[in-house]
């Protein structure tokens, strides 16, 4: 996945998803993500894998202050723009 | 300590089990000069007997300043670096009261934050020292104390609620004859390395895995806690790339590389070198157990590897070992027999669950006993698990009530003293059984959590919960796959708000056991003040509340459950609507 080419959003729903044991459908977007059950180490798993696709080391504070997908997404999505 | 072997690494550090160049060892002759420099500095500002906090990162430094502790004739007090969360702050604070250490080490990279950690919690008279900068002169060290059996080498803090916490009193005897009956049940040779990812702060770090590595294997090597959360096939990575024979963590460690391990990770890993794999510390299930064993197995990992351990702190560490001679041992316990305190394998066709034996006794003596009697209750009944011998400890350091109670019982027909390990179960086939908890601590990740703690920070930071009671407690999590298990939430609330402000504080309140505690909530009802049961003590009484929550007995102002927790319980419709 090359920045700016995916859609960070429905990437990281499947992943959450995943490690949730829901479907993407499941998963409101725009909820904090602790309404599911996103415990601290889901939390670790989740922004490892942002750092294996992405090769963005996230500051492990994010995951709790941007509990919502949208939100950890516009992040992301952020930090790729300046990347750029 | 061993010393004659100055060439072989005594403890090694992998910061990424893929990059084994980046690892950092000490040999043993490397590990007593540190440890007898540290001893030195110690030396000069302490006196025999006096404690020591040791909060490291993970690193060699450790190992040397444990030694460096007993070398000064001191007690070791491992714990966990301070973190983020305020719950593990204000507990580590109240540790470094309770023992009242004067100084702390650690090394450079933990030094700023345990100093912003001690000042923030008013730890004025604590020195905060570095030893990986140390230079003192490591000839310069004399014992000062010839340790005997009885004398206390650490004091282990896994016991206790933030506001009440209990260290047990390790000595060096229960050391020795934990290390001595404990591991050769399984089987250890000297050729044997130790290593995991388990912390040293924790007991099956420290005494399972660091200590018989170094005094009795061929060295022990660790790797951060954090790279396997992240990355679990690196613990499984680790073992492989340094020949590490000899392994352990808590069932959640087995689930997590059942979950997380891909098929092309396991596709790279050879594991048939691993002796002995130790499932501990928490329930054991079978299905990760024997779904490790399946899955696994592609990798050469041997099924009779897999140890299931009974053990705890007050006891050192082990007590009893599935060993390594047979596979793990499930019985289909019947589940009819189970509630009522009967442990026996059900017929074909009857309802069962799956209990993991955990072998029987490697040197104490156990016995089953009824909790409120205390007559000692034979094979197949269900009971508190009670033990006595070498290796239970020396008690709760400066607790004398809580260590009379925990520590000195004495059964109907006057045999003891015994340690009431709090702990439910049976024996079967030659096999303990571990059925549950008599306590209410909710064993979550290897970690144990006092409800009350969860409790107590929810008031802290929902105002509308302030001076009310709540209840914590866990349900499901008896190998149902359909029910996994979940943390619930009771709280009395005050004061009238509409649906959608309480469902707000609901998922706040979510938010707050995420972030301060780090477990995930399933599920939390808001009850009338009053509605949260409690003795005449005025003690919450969670189990009893619980089984209203489990019966559907509660009538919540708001209920926000986790739809598939609602579904487990078999209700119709999920509880928020609100």
């Amino acid at each position: 996945m090359t920045p700016g080419t995916t859609d960070v959003r429905t990437w990281l729903t499947e992943r959450v998803a995943t490690y949730l044991r829901r479907t993407p459908e499941e998963i409101d977007t725009s909820l904090p993500m602790t309404d599911y059950g996103l415990d601290s180490l889901t939390a670790l798993a989740v922004s490892a894998d942002i750092e294996d696709e992405f090769g963005l080391v996230l500051p492990p504070e994010i995951t709790w202050d941007n509990p919502s997908v949208d939100g950890l997404s516009r992040i992301i999505d952020g930090l790729l723009a300046e990347a750029k | 300590m061993e010393t004659e072997s100055s060439t072989t690494s005594a403890v090694t550090f992998v910061p990424d089990p893929g990059r084994a160049q980046d690892s950092v060892s000490l040999t043993h002759a490397e590990l007593d000069t540190r440890a007898r420099r540290t001893a030195v500095w110690l030396a000069e500002r302490t006196e025999p007997g006096d404690r020591v906090l040791l909060l490291y990162p993970p690193g060699v430094d450790f190992a040397a300043a444990f030694f460096g502790c007993l070398y000064a004739g001191l007690v070791a007090v491992p714990g966990p670096l301070p973190g983020r969360y305020r719950h593990e702050r204000r507990r580590l604070a109240g540790i470094a009261l309770d023992a009242r250490a004067r100084v702390l080490l650690t090394d450079r990279h933990g030094l700023k934050e345990v100093e912003k950690w001690a000042a923030d919690e008013g730890l004025a008279g604590l020195v905060c020292h570095p030893t990986d900068t140390e230079d003192a002169d490591p000839d310069a060290w004399r014992p000062r104390v010839r340790p005997g059996p009885d004398t206390v080498a650490l004091l282990q803090y896994t016991s206790g609620s933030v506001g009440a916490p209990k260290g047990v009193m390790v000595r060096h005897g229960d050391l020795q004859a934990n290390l001595d009956s404990g591991w050769h049940s399984l089987d250890v040779q000297p050729s044997h390395r130790f290593g995991g990812w388990i912390p040293l702060y924790h007991d099956m770090g420290l005494i399972g895995l660091m200590l018989p590595g170094i005094l009795m294997g061929n060295g022990y090597v660790q790797m951060d806690p954090m790279t396997f959360l992240r990355r679990p096939h690196q613990w499984l990575q680790l073992l492989d790339t340094f020949d590490v024979n000899f392994t352990a963590s808590p069932d959640f460690g087995y689930e997590l590389c059942l979950r997380r391990v891909s098929d092309d990770q396991l596709a790279d890993l050879d594991l048939s070198r691993v002796h002995v794999a130790v499932n501990s510390s928490e329930p054991i299930r079978s299905r990760t157990v024997t779904g490790f064993i399946e899955r696994f197995g592609t990798a050469g990992f041997s099924s009779h590897a897999l140890a299931a351990l009974y053990g705890l702190a007050e006891s050192t560490l082990v007590v009893t070992s599935s060993g390594v001679s047979q596979p793990p041992y499930v019985v289909p316990a019947d589940v009819a027999a189970l509630e009522r305190s009967v442990l026996r394998r059900a017929a074909p066709g009857v309802p069962s669950r799956d209990l993991v034996g955990c072998g029987s006794s490697t040197g104490l003596r156990v016995r089953i006993v009824d909790p409120d009697s205390s007559e000692v209750l034979p094979v197949g009944r269900i009971g508190e698990i009670w033990v006595s011998g070498p290796s239970v400890t020396a008690g709760y350091w400066e607790q004398a009530e809580a260590t009379k109670a925990t520590f000195e019982a004495h059964t109907a027909d006057g045999q003891g003293p015994f340690l009431r390990t709090g702990d439910l179960g049976g024996l079967l086939d030659g096999h303990l059984f571990v059925t549950g908890r008599r306590k209410d601590v909710l064993v979550l990740h290897g970690r144990n959590i006092h409800p009350q703690d969860v409790e107590d920070e929810l008031r802290s930071h929902h105002e509308e919960l302030r001076g009310l009671h709540g209840a914590v407690f866990t349900v499901g999590g008896n190998g149902d796959p359909g029910f996994p298990e979940s943390v619930v939430v009771l709280h009395e609330i005050r004061g009238h708000w509409g649906p959608s402000r309480m469902g707000d504080i609901a998922s706040a309140m979510k938010l707050t056991v995420a972030r301060e505690i780090g477990v995930p909530v399933g599920g939390v009802l808001l009850l009338r003040p009053g509605a949260v049961h409690r003795t005449t003590s005025g003690k919450v009484k969670r189990s009893a509340m619980r089984a209203r929550y489990l019966s559907g007995a509660l009538e919540p102002l708001l209920a926000s459950e986790d739809p598939h927790l609602t579904a487990a319980l078999g209700r119709p419709g999920p509880a928020e609507a609100v």
